[in-house]
């Protein structure tokens, strides 16, 4: 499985050199707005991945204690996920900002970039819209429920404010949402001029 | 109307007692309505995780869902008092108020107090659990200071007092949990429950008595939507379905423990009693934690002073009747 | 059950169409969901279909199954692999075992191509991850390769193979992710930890014999240096000494949780510490290249959490259209033996390989045939390990293979596609062979998990 525009993967080799390696090959436009709002999308992306520093820390602090002091707590293992969840969850829209969800290459790559656009186009349209609508419809529901009832942990110890992760992932689809749109902003920057293609090349930061 | 119903379980079909009585239930459902009620059985994380089924069921999502609803203490914490009460009733003493006595019109209180959109039925019960698998012996109350447990509902607020770090681990965790001393000690269930999990081959003691869960009992949770939709003949059919399997798990656990009890020894697995004096200390406890919760939450309040108010003129009754079992 | 057969052929059928077009895998799972979804409702509502399914009991369980990913103390240790494979990636490590053993190995006859795997053995001991791996491996052995005069092939192939080791080998985000579907106690990450160490090791030492052997018969392709190093005492302690960090972190991730002392979860844990604190005593750390490493790790998490939010969406659907039953009646019902159907499996798998990748076949294809594999009375581990391993050589079989790609992109421009893939079609072979050993000897997989209990 290969990459449309850049060399992700479980298995993407991480940083600059890369993305040198392979440049991206046919990357969209940025526009106007799309730019603006992949930024902020993109800053909070990389706030969401200092997380995972914090989640180190964390599981070392856990096991120090527990062989050194013989202690250990619930909330602090529960703690692990509820900041390991929220990360992905964040880094989701970063990630579909950059382009860096998988594809399968085999056709593509040898398609015109004007056909690429509209293979775009329609799967944004047709595919990955409804189904973030489909989830917003659900996930909204799901974590102001976790507010109403004040759901917590079922550890006595565990937890409490389930709400908060629940938001989390309530948040992630919403800017999902917003950055397909931004997407299509791009793609019929492309397709129909509409809105106005950037014209430099701009790079979006990593 | 023919019914479709999609049901969710708690627990996988192949513990005996705990999720066995799931397919019987389906079967007999679908069986003696003579297709009138179609029921499909979804183990465990197939429609959703099991933690989720009384949300699903209540949002209509799916009709029907079994489960042990004490899981649902961090949402209704009333709930656990329906489900298994530390020093609690005997299984046949817990049918008795939940039928005859308040039992089962309050749970419904609970679950519409709590915003909840089902209808609950008690529709399985098994004796008591073992009081959990322990790399080391319980001799002295001391002996829960510190320790790692998995242990679920009431008990583990009680043993939380005591000092112990409780989690909730679900059943698919815990033989690794164990293995690898992320947990010291693990409760479940009934021995031929645990059995099937496996724990004998990494804690060596195996303790008792159950003090945390004389009884535990399912539930048929049915949505309320649901529940008008369907026929007078369907519903006495349904009640008289989920009575049928109180009674068959019951028998089920009662029939199969004491056979592999046997077999634990063989394994070379010390069963231990709990000391007396420990059993006084965790029944002290007990007795707070359970007037804490009363304090908080009005429900819980509700339900535990219909129970003592049961068991005050039943344990008349109970001391003079029945048999030591010593004496049997 | 006709009719349930047409639904959910439709819904692969389409799901395979559309990824064709090169839509992001996880939005085709999940668009694919809800087109089937509104089919399906459709069928039932409007057209009386004789189909379990409605909205509410597939697609609208979307929060519950999500939250379930999100609240899985398991799934824990998927970034953690994935940041500490990124970490030591950026350490500088392997560069410096590499630059050692080459000049020990070197007067061998295909002694790069051993250190090669040597070396691929223990970064995959050590990381959770292949990508890595085989760019490391790519980037540090085919220039030397090329100027030794190895062939392209050759060398190509066997950076590339060496490679896809890290994702069997434990530890593997693999395996963790393979535990978490199948949710049992016998086949828990520990379990499946131990299970895969054996036929990975196997597999390198494969792979060392055929490096070995080649050349044997055709030494035009891995020809001995002109005037190579001597070896001296000092090399040898060099050499040592840049294999001590390594050894010390698998030490302290597969160690810790072999012998019980952590979970799996914390070993991943311990082991980005660890990783972290390999790259400062190299003097490799600076805020730059944290920084790069977190937020690699947020893309490629992110990138793999996709799609279990796009396959939660389709397993549901297919559920609800009937798929667990079509699919195990399809399996039961298959003209051979117990044995027969396994191998059945198994042979999909390498085929599905072509063209999925891992995620999706552990994700969709895992949870489905696993029940009827159990139901055979087969041991759960033995299976999942053969089912990993059909994985892991799907990195290496065409059109879609990650490897491939991977090594293409570091590898010298000399090294043509063509090269690439004849060089892993031997290495293709070895997998099969190592797959029918674990096939045929039950214990390479379950005898390290049984030893345990
Ligand atoms: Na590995
Ligand atoms: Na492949």
């Amino acid at each position: 499985m290969a990459n449309g525009s850049a060399p992700a993967g479980p298995d993407a080799p991480p940083g600059p050199p890369s993305s040198e390696r392979m440049p991206p090959a046919g990357t969209l436009p940025q526009t106007a707005p799309s730019l603006r709002i992949d930024a902020v999308l993109i800053v909070i992306g990389k706030a969401a991945s200092w997380l995972w520093l914090v989640t180190v820390g964390l599981i070392a602090w856990a096991v120090v204690s527990r062989y050194l002091f013989g202690t250990s707590t619930i909330a602090l293992d529960e703690l692990q996920w509820h900041l390991v969840g929220s990360a992905w969850l964040l880094g989701l829209s970063y990630t579909l900002a950059l382009d860096e969800h998988v594809r399968v290459d085999v056709i593509h790559e040898r398609l015109r970039p004007r056909a690429r656009c509209w293979i775009e186009f329609a799967g944004i349209l047709l595919l990955l819209l409804p189904f973030l609508a489909v989830a917003a419809h659900e996930t909204i529901p799901f974590a102001l429920e976790a507010y109403r009832s004040g759901e917590r942990s079922t550890a006595p110890a565990g937890l409490g404010h389930r709400w908060i992760a629940k938001s989390a992932m309530a948040l992630s689809v919403l800017l999902l949402l917003v950055a397909a749109l931004s997407r299509l902003m791009r793609v019929t920057a492309v397709l129909f001029g509409m809105p106005r293609p950037l014209p430099i090349e701009t790079r979006t930061d990593r | 109307e023919d019914l479709r119903w999609k049901m969710p379980i708690g627990f996988g079909s192949n513990l005996p007692g705990l999720g066995s009585p799931s397919p019987w239930v389906a079967d007999m459902l679908t069986k003696a309505s003579g297709g009138s009620i179609e029921v499909r059985v979804y183990e465990p994380g197939k429609l959703m995780p099991a933690f989720d089924i009384l949300q699903a069921v209540s949002d209509g999502k799916v009709p029907v869902g079994y489960t042990w609803i004490g899981y649902d203490q961090g949402k209704v914490p009333a709930v656990p008092l329906f489900a298994a009460v530390p020093f609690g009733m005997k299984p046949w003493a817990f049918t008795a108020w939940y039928y005859y006595g308040e039992g089962h019109d309050l749970l419904q209180e609970v679950y519409a107090n709590a915003g909840y959109n089902v209808r609950a039925q008690l529709c399985g019960i098994i004796g008591p659990e073992t009081a959990g698998w322990y790399k080391n012996e319980i001799s002295k109350v001391e002996d829960y200071q510190g320790l790692k447990i998995r242990f679920a509902g009431l008990g583990g607020k009680v043993i939380e007092k005591l000092g112990a770090s409780v989690s909730v681990l679900p059943s698919g965790d815990l033989f690794q949990a164990l293995e690898t001393g992320t947990i010291d000690a693990t409760e479940f269930s009934m021995p031929a429950i645990d059995k099937a999990l496996g724990f004998g081959q990494v804690a060596k003691f195996n303790l008792f008595p159950g003090w945390h869960q004389p009884f535990t009992a399912q539930y048929l949770l049915i949505n309320n939507a649901e529940w008008e939709k369907t026929t007078e003949s369907q519903r006495a059919l349904i009640e008289a379905v989920c009575t049928a399997a109180v009674t068959r798990a019951l028998a089920e656990g009662e029939f199969l423990n004491g056979a592999v009890l046997e077999g634990f020894e063989k394994d070379g697995i010390s069963a231990k009693q709990i000391p007396d004096e420990v059993l006084a200390q965790l029944k002290a406890v007990t007795d707070e934690v359970l007037e804490e919760e009363a304090a908080k939450n009005a429900d819980f309040k509700r339900v535990y002073e219909s129970q003592n108010e049961f068991l005050k003129s039943y344990r008349v009754w109970e001391e003079r009747a029945y048999l030591y079992p010593k004496l049997d | 059950m006709l009719l349930e057969e047409l639904y959910v052929a439709g819904l692969f059928g389409t799901f395979v169409i559309l990824l064709m077009t090169g839509f992001p895998v996880a939005w085709v799972l999940g668009g694919t969901s809800v087109i089937w979804t509104v089919i399906g409702v459709l069928s039932v509502e409007q057209f009386g279909a004789d189909l379990w399914f409605d909205y509410d009991s597939s697609l609208a369980l979307l929060p519950e199954r999500i939250w379930g990913n999100v609240e899985s103390q398991a799934l824990v240790a998927l970034p953690m692999f994935t940041f500490m494979g990124i970490m030591l990636d950026q350490s500088g490590i392997a560069e410096r075992l590499m630059h050692d053993m080459v000049r020990l190995f070197g007067r061998v006859r295909g002694g790069y191509a051993v250190t090669v795997i040597i070396i691929g053995v223990l970064l995959a001991a050590t990381t959770g991850i292949i990508g890595a791996s085989v760019v490391l491996l790519g980037m540090l052995s085919l220039p030397t390769m090329m100027e030794n005069n190895y062939s392209r092939s050759f060398a190509a192939g066997t950076a590339c193979a060496t490679g896809t080791l890290g994702i069997l080998i434990p530890p593997s985000i693999m395996l963790v992710m393979m535990a978490d579907r199948l949710a049992t106690p016998e086949a828990s990450v520990g379990a499946l930890f131990m299970g895969a160490f054996i036929p990975g090791l196997m597999l390198g030492l494969l792979y060392i014999a055929y490096a070995i052997i080649r050349p044997l018969f055709q030494p035009s392709i891995a020809p001995t240096p002109a005037n190579p190093e001597r070896i001296t005492l000092r090399l040898v302690f060099d050499t040592v000494l840049a294999i001590v960090p390594t050894a010390v972190l698998i030490l302290s991730v597969l160690g810790s949780i072999f012998m019980g002392i952590a979970t799996p979860t914390e070993a991943s844990g311990v082991g980005a510490f660890g990783a972290l604190l390999l790259a400062a005593l190299n003097g490799r750390l600076s805020l730059p290249v944290l920084r790069r490493s977190l937020y690699a790790t947020t893309r490629t998490t992110a990138f793999i959490f996709g799609i279990f939010l796009g396959a939660t969406a389709f397993s549901v659907v297919l559920r609800g259209l009937g798929g667990d039953e079509v699919i195990e009646a399809a399996l039961l019902g298959l003209p051979f033996g117990p044995n027969g159907i396994v191998i059945a499996i198994l042979f999909a798998v390498f085929i599905l390989g072509f063209f999925l990748d891992w995620i999706e076949i552990t994700l969709i294809v895992l949870p489905l045939v696993a029940p009827a594999v159990q139901q055979l009375g087969f041991d759960l581990v033995w299976f999942t390990i053969l089912f990993a391993i059909c994985l892991q050589t799907s990195f290496l079989t065409p059109p879609v293979g990650f490897a491939l790609f991977y090594i293409k992109g570091v590898a010298p421009p000399e090294i043509t596609v063509l090269d690439i893939y004849k060089g892993v079609v031997p290495y293709i072979l070895i997998q099969l062979f190592a797959l029918a050993l674990v096939f045929v000897f039950p214990a390479l997989a379950v005898w390290l998990p049984a030893m345990s209990r």
